[in-house]
């Protein structure tokens, strides 16, 4: 469960990305971030996996407050949150199958479980048949989809997806939306920062919107033009 | 077997970054191996002068001259005493004739200049060998205060205190250079491992965001830093184990009386120590470039 209580976020150049927000998902929610550029859904999945902390107030996750979480139990938190980033983040030096055993390797698991692991969560993506290639050589939509493999490699309880459709074609975003509900229905917590109208209306979830840095709409079965329009 | 599985990681990275860092490894090996080479150098001869300085100290005479007129009891009673010490390795008594007759032999043949003497000048005396140098000065002591029968007491006391007093400078001097060398090593090696931090940051951020810790994120950069120093060292032992021989070689026909050190065990000890040193700069200069970058 993830809860945030008063929380505030002021970046060091003095933008307020958050301002006095209040929310609880529980666990195996599926949550729709929506709202305009700017309107502080990066920073509020930021908030869940520690990449920042809170100026004022609190996030709790799985009861533990994680601004009072040590640094050396930090990388524990982020085991268990898979992270498909906005720009992906993946090494043009490695190869597709490298860079998603890279996530399972740099925890420590064994060669052998890596291996497994790595070919299952790549046959999901449907990538298996480029797992050799350099994420150069792939179209942007796969390079997404390496990242998704790489976010669900370690079987987090969290998934955090930043625009994970921005840059692919609908039937493909499709079949993305469709692998996260079928990952969200064992039990994982989605949440997905997006803009796509078309998925949040198909996929009739909760809806949260923001817009600078508050909570203006929280909708259980939300949808998008509805919420945001107004 | 967790761990044997995470040291295989780190030594395998700590190896393919060695390689891809290509001038930069180069150039921090180098740095090493030439301030390990000195600082062997420096070593040898401070070993080679503490051997001389050995030698001397254990040739240290101490002579003491008696009186003109004693009692054999008061002589067994010194004699007694003597014994008793333990840094004394030996002492012998040696009467005036005795000496007049070793005098003779030492002038050979100018020996006639002892004819005209009418009566032996020289005293009854014993001849001491010591076992250190640092206690001459205490025993000596002691003896004049306690013997009214000894006259007095010569001993080849300038000699050892100039070896004493250069073998400290050396040392001083030695160890200033050392330590200089040392942090240019460092400074250079830390250098080195931060700019593979550098070209690796992209990395080490995604490392963190997926949950590496921060130690398995540090360890392959330390068995860097570890691999640039031992080969540093080796280096370092290669260059002295070539050119020390070579050395001694040129030396020996000019210092003959030079005792050289070429015994195994202390050239082994001596490589050892260049061995460890390298090591030990290559850890400290990777943690000292690691540590700033892992807060991301």
């Amino acid at each position: 469960m993830i809860q945030m209580y008063n929380m505030s976020k002021v970046y060091s150049n003095g933008v307020r990305a958050l301002d006095n927000l209040s929310i609880e998902i529980e666990r195996g929610d599926f949550v729709f971030l929506i709202g305009s550029s700017g309107a502080g859904k990066s920073t509020f999945l930021k908030m869940i996996f520690r990449e920042e902390l809170p100026t004022e107030g609190h996030v709790i996750i799985d009861g533990r407050n994680i601004e009072r979480l040590s640094d050396s139990k930090v990388p524990y938190l982020r085991r268990n949150i898979g992270v498909v980033f906005q720009d992906f983040k993946l090494l043009k030096s490695k190869t597709v199958y490298e860079n998603v055993a890279f996530a399972m390797r740099v925890i420590g698991m064994k060669g052998s479980i890596v291996d497994r692991q790595t070919k299952n969560v790549l046959d999901m993506v449907g990538l298996l048949h480029k797992a050799r290639m350099y994420p150069e050589q792939i179209s942007g939509g796969e390079q997404q989809r390496v990242c998704i493999a790489r976010a669900l490699v370690n079987d987090p309880g969290i998934l955090l997806t930043d625009e994970p459709t921005g840059n692919l074609d609908p039937d493909i975003s499709k079949d993305i939306m469709n692998m996260l509900k079928k990952i969200n229905l064992r039990g994982t917590t989605v949440i997905m920062a997006t803009h796509d109208k078309n998925i949040v209306d198909t996929m009739r979830e909760r809806v949260v919107v923001l817009k600078e840095g508050r909570i203006i709409k929280d909708t259980e079965r939300g949808l998008y033009s509805y919420e945001v329009n107004e | 077997m967790k761990l044997m599985n995470d040291l295989n990681y780190y030594i395998k990275e700590a190896f393919v970054s060695f390689f891809r860092g290509g001038l930069m490894s180069f150039t921090s090996i180098t740095t090493i191996t030439i301030s390990l080479a000195i600082f062997g150098m420096i070593l040898i001869f401070s070993m080679n002068l503490k051997e001389f300085a050995g030698i001397l100290e254990s040739q240290v005479d101490v002579t003491i001259y008696l009186v003109e007129d004693y009692s054999e009891d008061k002589l067994q009673e010194l004699k007694d005493f003597i014994i008793d010490i333990p840094e004394i390795q030996s002492s012998v008594f040696v009467s005036k004739a005795e000496a007049l007759e070793k005098l003779r032999k030492e002038l050979n043949e100018e020996d006639f200049l002892l004819n005209a003497l009418e009566t032996n000048p020289l005293p009854d005396s014993i001849e001491l060998k010591i076992k250190s140098s640092l206690s001459v000065h205490d025993i000596i002591k002691k003896l004049r205060s306690k013997f009214l029968i000894i006259d007095d007491i010569f001993y080849g006391q300038e000699i050892v205190e100039k070896v004493n007093r250069f073998t400290q400078v050396l040392r001083i001097m030695g160890t200033i250079l050392v330590v200089l060398l040392g942090l240019a090593s460092m400074f250079i090696v830390s250098n080195t491992i931060k700019l593979t931090v550098y070209a690796r940051r992209e990395e080490i951020e995604i490392m963190k965001l997926v949950g590496a810790t921060n130690s398995f994120i540090r360890w392959p950069f330390i068995f860097e830093g570890i691999l640039q120093g031992a080969f540093g060292g080796v280096m370092a032992i290669i260059i002295i184990m070539i050119t020390y021989p070579q050395i001694i070689d040129n030396l020996k026909s000019m210092l003959p009386f030079m005792p050289f050190v070429s015994r195994k065990a202390d050239l082994f000890l001596l490589y050892g120590k260049l061995l460890f040193s390298g090591v030990f700069l290559g850890v400290i200069g990777s943690l000292i470039s690691v540590r700033k970058f892992l807060d991301v």
